[in-house]
């Protein structure tokens, strides 16, 4: 077998269908990786070696016999660390849980076993997912997460280990979770694709709660194409999380027979870095080969606040024991031990006039988007920052997000994927936000705009060893 | 700071908190809980702002329950 890291899984999934390659062979692999590299950017909390190779072996066996599972069958993958596991600890990323076992698996976690994929380690992130208010990259018990383009800086949050890891060709594939820019954050900083599915598309049963409206969990990996196979495997109504859809998915990987339609909101770009916009303006001029293009004006709301303060609602409720007893005095950053206090300051009717104009936006914003494919933009309003550095944040008021306040806040999906790199060196990247259950056509259009360019080609200096 | 009216809500928001849990925070973290208070405030200020329709009603996902027996 050839090198298998920075193949897709596509491509490792047809290897191991025809016989070409063992899991085990594929497994090993990377979970020397994830053992050897994974410290280098503190992408890893647990590597489940005993485990991952007795899956290994055991989807060789069904494979040898004759029941192929799928692509994702014998494909090693990492979980964002916020995702219950049986057979290793669940750590919401805070030192105060570094043991904390629990005695069932995340739905997430179930359905890609049962796809069979091989879950090879629980990935890093920002303790509590980042709703608590950390200001700066250390804010997790594994350290800042490192990102593999530069190594002083940031992979981003709050799935960093699992953008840095699928980046460094850690595990082929990883899955996230994004409140409000947890998978597209990353998925910038990092130069990999991945994909927010629509509110209720993927279960969040076993996952941490940090705003039980705006949690969402999906897949970060090397192409759109990936994106698609794994949400297929994970897609689907759940009875233990009643806010699934019964809307089914099935991933169509067939590539779109017309050009696109793409809005750009006026105004997504102002007050976003300037090589972020300038590379997301050289992305949408590409894009017109294959698509139209035209801008479009959405009403002036406080999409941003009201987002925010449905953000800090929920998370001073779902987190109400730790901030009440005190325990949040354990976190690793400074601000994470004293704003959640502050987040008392949001009153009930805050918090429903919020809801109400959820409601007012996520109609507005279906009637805006219609007749188009997605809405483009910036992925993120600025690149990966020193480690050392305080970074931009809508979440903290300080820095713009437009789409990702409007997307999260009408659960809408989105793609992120690269789209040239800064002075710096690391990535940029460009989001396709669909309407509602249009995820096969946001992955059409990442897929089709991917055939215009090669920066997804590229991977990180120093992670070829 | 005092609107118009002499109503100081992020003082007196912070001066609540800080009749909970200050005894739990040094300072400089007091400090910092004045900030994170000023920009909740500063957060919840303009969807205060915006004017609804009685009828606007909240986007809940609240279902009733019937289990079966």
């Amino acid at each position: 077998m050839g090198n298998p890291v920075f193949l897709t899984v596509r491509t490792l999934g047809e290897l191991v269908r025809t016989g070409q390659v063992a899991p085990v062979e594929i497994v090993t692999t990377f979970l020397d990786r994830l053992e050897k590299l994974g410290p280098r950017y503190n992408a890893v909390v647990t590597v489940m070696r005993d485990e991952a190779m007795k899956e290994a072996q055991a989807a060789a066996d069904e494979i040898r016999a004759g029941r192929y599972r799928g692509p994702l069958h014998g494909i090693p993958y990492g979980a964002k660390d916020l995702l219950a596991t049986r057979t290793a600890p669940t750590t919401w990323g805070a030192e105060l849980f570094r043991n904390r076992r629990f005695d069932f698996d995340a739905t997430v976690i179930r359905k890609l076993r049962d796809a069979g994929a091989v879950l090879a380690a629980k990935l890093s992130m920002v303790e509590f997912a980042g709703g608590m208010g950390y200001r700066q990259p250390n804010a997790s018990l594994t350290g800042p997460g490192v990102n593999p383009w530069d190594t002083n800086r940031w992979s981003g949050g709050s799935s960093s280990g699992s953008g840095s890891a699928v980046a460094a060709g850690l595990v082929p594939f990883a899955i996230g979770s994004e409140t409000w820019g947890s998978i597209l954050g990353p998925s910038n900083h990092c130069g990999i694709a991945g994909l927010r599915p629509t509110f209720g598309r993927v279960s969040r049963h076993g996952a941490m709660v940090l705003s039980w409206s705006l949690d969402k969990i999906g897949p970060m990996a090397l192409s759109p194409d990936d994106c698609g196979l794994i949400l297929d495997a994970i897609a689907g109504a759940d009875a233990s999380d009643p806010s699934t859809t019964a809307q089914p998915f099935q991933y169509d990987p067939t590539p779109s027979p017309r050009r696109f339609r793409f809005g750009v909101i006026r105004g997504v770009t102002d007050g976003v870095e300037a090589t972020t916009r300038a590379n997301f303006d050289a992305a949408v001029a590409a894009m017109q080969r294959v698509a139209d293009i035209e801008e479009i004006s959405i009403a002036a709301l406080p999409y941003e606040e009201i987002t925010r303060t449905i953000l800090f609602g929920e998370l001073a409720s779902a987190f109400e024991d730790l901030i009440e007893d005190g325990r949040i005095a354990a976190l690793t950053a400074l601000e994470d031990r004293v704003t959640p206090y502050s987040r008392m300051a949001v009153l009930a009717k805050d918090y429903i006039k919020a809801l109400r104009l959820r409601s007012v936006v996520a109609a507005d914003m279906d009637r805006a988007m219609r007749g188009f494919d997605a809405l483009l933009g910036p992925s993120r309003p600025f690149p990966s920052t020193p480690l050392d550095e305080e970074f931009p944040s809508a979440i903290r008021g300080v820095g713009k997000d437009l789409m990702g306040a409007i997307g999260n806040l009408a659960g809408l999906p989105a793609i992120s994927v690269p789209d040239g790199f800064t002075e710096h060196g690391v990535p940029t990247g460009m989001q396709f936000m669909g309407r509602a259950y249009n995820e096969n056509i946001i992955l059409a259009a990442a897929s089709a705009y991917q055939t215009l360019t090669d920066w997804h080609l590229r991977h990180p200096s120093g992670t070829a060893e | 700071m005092a609107d118009e009216k002499g109503y100081d809500e992020a003082g007196l928001t912070y001066a609540a908190l800080m009749q909970h849990y200050g005894g739990r925070l040094s300072p400089e973290m007091a400090e910092m809980l004045r900030g994170a208070v000023d920009a909740v405030l500063k957060t919840v200020s303009p969807v205060r702002d915006v004017p609804l329709a009685n009828g606007d009603a909240p986007l809940l996902g609240f279902a009733p329950v019937r289990t079966e027996e």
